[in-house]
């Protein structure tokens, strides 16, 4: 592979790095009316990436050969205003082992999924169950014409489950997942917990209803939260978007009360913070970025040329899906530190407000608007938590709700997710307290 | 030397019926940002399919290696013993021209250069131009083939409206096609009205009776929950709020066209090399849903050869091209909330086809002018969404694949 460096160097680039990708893939899935494997293979590719006359070119294959290295130089093509950070050269391995080994063979692992799939349709209501285990062993390996070699190991895997149920002609569904590199899902993760939850969203969602359109005080558990970190603020703080949205002109101006610190990092402890990434797709070891530093705008994500353009130190935040996909800025592990109120005086402090568990995902816009869907909630009256609430939204305007937020609790946890940007996705993780914070709450107008 | 036959004979020879799904793909992309960056990738995969007594092995691999058979015959143990698990048989296909020959590198600097045009006139965020030939091809242990080779071009831009500290919301215009067009004025008028229209946004102050739908917010919402809906797989397993049974709306008819020439989403066989055909799924109730081989053998239905798939997984199953057509035509914009973009659509219930979603792009239509609308929530679900429909203009568009006209809907909730 180093060839190929040194010949695009010799033919003129000032600049080559080459990312190879492993991958040993697997996904099962077990429903009530299929066991089947989804997706079961390997997938192996390199990315060769050329500076040459100020702009960059591409050439991503499957088989390595010298003519790759004449196909990025072609296909070369800008502005001739590509200027990097360049770095010392670096050799270096990181292996995440599992904290346990996985021994499991896919027969065990189907069983697992059965047993899941039969304790939650115990549930006469439960009329359909998808049960789906993946497994991704990863190798990548990066070299760059700055003597830079960076091998990097991990496993990820997971379990998904998603159910659907009927009851007095009312149809709900719900789902709950679990992520980790700390070995085998359902050894890290207590398996009777996940059947318990997916059952009470299902039951909350066939008695649930769908709250009033309109602004309320709520409080937002750390799942929420988390995917409020990442997609309202977070997205805006990647500097490809920044560049063009709101937070880029607030830099260095207060937007948030001082107990609001929000911050994308490399790595976090807790089993589920799946963004983990020791060195990026541009051979940049990862630093702890705070992009909220006790309500102040601070810093942004930058790859190697938004470092320069904006004058931060780079920081690790350049990924790529595979070896298809050129890096774009990613967030990783990406949450607001904890506070100091407990959830209890929180909530107490509610007269007419929601209790906003759990999301099904969200996305924001650069001019900072942010939406979420909710599958778990509760109306809170009078500091009681009460009834659970059908399948709803919450949206509003990112600047507006940090500058709201009134409290910040002491618990914390983390949650995984797959984020798309630019066609491609990538493992995060995403996670804080509980917030106190008036936001738009999307149902019947 | 190892090639498919080889491998599928080897198949053969060990009792089972198998078959291998191809690739090869070359594609050119070019994204100027305030970083531009090129694309060229050269990639090809395999992915075999194993059948013996109703099981089914699956393994893929971006290269042809002995170990693929031997890994996709190991995921046959997990697979449960079911007549729906066969090999579908291929017959020899008419094959359409979906091929037309480029030169990537020459199209796409046309393109990112022709809608260049547009920095000074809006706040350009991102132009993006790709071209891609891919053949694809799916041989058995039968003896049977088919192959063809594709094509398709992409052309987009994403721009707001900015000004000191006003930031408007990001506005989306593409187009997908096949044959290289002359000039792509179209796009660039769309995206500097609609710039234009968010350079000051109010507050919605009424509850409106009924909203409009343009042909790109359906594609946004509309597209991602009715494709999921009609899937016989759902419909099978009760994961879908369409019944089959049930007038849904008279007068709605919508087809599903896989053959349409210059839609880059048209193939001639399906995912499992089942000839391609015009499948009507809705005319007032629900005619078919889409299925491939498995989901139409366990359903007990027709298959209307809609399998999709990558050569790194099983097939599933995906409309093509999808036509709405409604009886009535007159959307009165006058005085109504036009919705133009929706976000968080993924974040929708898709079993219940309940969402709740925001649109950044939305208008109010007032004595022929267009008043910015900020901050504005869409609720409901997709029955609503359908049953809700009191015209569709006759002037239609294509965004992605949905050709629509305009929609006018009542009983979605907008806050």
């Amino acid at each position: 592979m180093l060839n190929l460096l040194r010949r695009a160097e010799e033919l003129g680039s000032v600049f080559a790095d080459l990312r190879s990708f492993y991958v040993d893939d697997l996904s099962l899935n077990v429903s009530e009316s299929r066991e089947y494997v989804q997706t079961n293979g390997i997938e192996s590719g390199h990315s060769l990436r050329v500076l040459y006359n100020g702009n960059w070119g591409y050439s991503s294959f499957v088989n390595p050969g010298s003519e790759e290295v004449k196909r990025a130089i072609d296909s070369a093509y800008g502005d001739e205003k590509v200027n990097i950070v360049y770095l010392p050269p670096k050799h270096d391995e990181v292996k995440i082992r599992p904290k346990k080994e996985v021994n499991k063979g896919i027969e065990e692992i189907r069983d697992d999924l059965r047993k899941i799939k039969e304790k939650v349709m115990q549930d006469s209501r439960v009329k359909a169950i998808s049960v789906r285990y993946f497994n991704q062993k990863v190798r990548k390996e990066y070299y760059s014409t700055e003597d830079r070699e960076i091998l990097q190991e991990y496993s990820l895997s997971g379990v998904y489950l998603s159910a659907v149920a009927f009851d007095s002609g009312v149809m709900a569904s719900a789902y709950y997942g679990v992520a980790t590199y700390e070995g085998y899902p359902l050894e890290v993760f207590d398996e009777n917990s996940m059947v318990d939850i997916i059952l009470k969203r299902i039951n909350n969602q066939l008695k649930g209803k769908v709250p009033t359109a309109g602004e309320s005080e709520v409080i937002l558990s750390p799942d929420v939260v988390g995917v409020f970190s990442h997609e309202a603020l977070g997205h805006l703080a990647e500097a490809d978007l920044a560049v063009n949205g709101i937070l880029y002109p607030l830099r260095g101006k207060k937007i948030a009360p001082d107990f609001v610190t929000i911050v994308d990092s490399p790595r976090h402890d807790l089993p589920m913070s799946i963004g983990i990434t020791p060195y990026d797709d541009e051979g940049v070891e990862g630093r702890e970025i705070k992009i909220l530093d006790n309500g102040i705008v601070s810093e942004f994500l930058v790859d190697r040329y938004f470092a320069v353009f904006l004058g931060q130190r780079p920081s690790g935040n350049a990924r790529a899906e595979d070896f298809r996909s050129p890096v774009l800025i990613r967030m990783r592990n990406t949450y607001m530190y904890p506070g100091k109120w407990s959830v209890e005086e929180m909530i107490s402090e509610i007269k007419d407000g929601y209790l906003v568990v759990s999301p099904l995902g969200g996305q924001t816009s650069p001019d900072g608007t942010f939406q979420f869907g909710i599958q778990e909630g509760y109306r809170i009256e009078k500091g009681e938590v009460k009834e659970p609430l059908r399948n709803f939204g919450i949206a509003g305007y990112t600047l507006e709700t940090l500058g709201r937020i009134e409290a910040v609790s002491k618990n914390f946890d983390m949650w995984p997710g797959f984020c798309g940007k630019g066609g491609q996705s990538v493992p995060v993780g995403t996670g804080g307290p509980h917030v106190k914070v008036k936001v738009k709450v999307g149902g019947n107008a | 030397m190892l090639d498919v036959t080889s491998i599928l004979d080897k198949a053969k020879n060990l009792g089972l019926s198998a078959e291998i799904y191809y690739v090869e793909r070359k594609e050119y992309e070019i994204t100027r940002e305030k970083q531009t960056f090129s694309k060229s990738l050269n990639e090809s995969g395999y992915g075999l399919r194993v059948f013996k007594d109703g099981r089914v092995g699956f393994a893929y691999s971006t290269k042809l290696e002995e170990s693929l058979l031997q890994r996709s015959m190991d995921t046959m143990k997990v697979s449960e013993k079911d007549e729906a698990n066969y090999l579908p048989e291929i017959k020899p296909v008419n094959s359409l021209p979906l091929f037309y020959k480029v030169d990537p590198f020459e199209i796409c600097k046309t393109y990112i250069e022709e809608l260049s045009d547009l920095r000074g006139k809006i706040n350009v965020i991102s132009i993006t131009s790709s071209a891609y030939e891919v053949k694809v091809g799916l041989e058995n242990t039968e003896g049977e083939k088919v192959e063809e080779t594709r094509s398709g071009i992409y052309a987009g831009v994403i721009a707001n409206y900015v000004d000191g500290s006003y930031v408007g919301p990001e506005i989306y215009e593409y187009s997908t096609f096949r044959y290289p067009k002359k000039d792509l004025t179209t796009i660039k008028d769309t995206i500097i009205s609609k710039v234009q229209s968010t350079a000051k946004r109010i507050k919605l102050d009424f509850v409106p009776k009924s909203v409009i739908f343009t042909p790109k917010a359906m594609s946004e919402l509309f597209v991602p929950l009715f494709s999921r809906a009609i899937s016989e797989e759902y419909a099978y397993r009760r994961r879908t709020p369409l019944r089959s049974n049930d007038i849904i709306k008279e007068g709605l008819k919508i087809v599903d066209d896989p053959t349409i020439g210059d839609s880059i989403y048209s193939r001639s066989f399906d995912g499992e090399g089942i000839e391609s055909k015009l499948n009507v799924i809705l005319d007032g109730q629900i005619k078919t849903y889409l299925s491939n081989t498995y989901w139409a053998r366990k359903a007990h239905v027709e298959n209307t050869a809609s399998a999709y798939r990558n050569y790194s997984s099983q097939p599933v199953i995906s409309p093509t091209n999808l036509l709405v057509r409604y009886a009535e035509h007159s959307v009165e914009e006058n005085s109504k909330v036009v919705v133009d973009s929706v976000q968080g659509v993924h974040t929708s219930n898709f079993d219940t086809g309940e969402f709740s979603v925001v649109s950044p792009v939305a208008w109010l239509i007032k004595d022929g002018k267009r008043i910015g609308l900020r901050e504005l929530t869409v609720t409901g679900d997709l029955l609503q969404l359908i049953r809700g429909i009191l015209a569709i203009s006759k002037a239609e568009e294509t965004y992605g694949n949905l050709t629509i006209g305009n929609v006018e809907v009542e009983g979605i909730s907008i806050a």
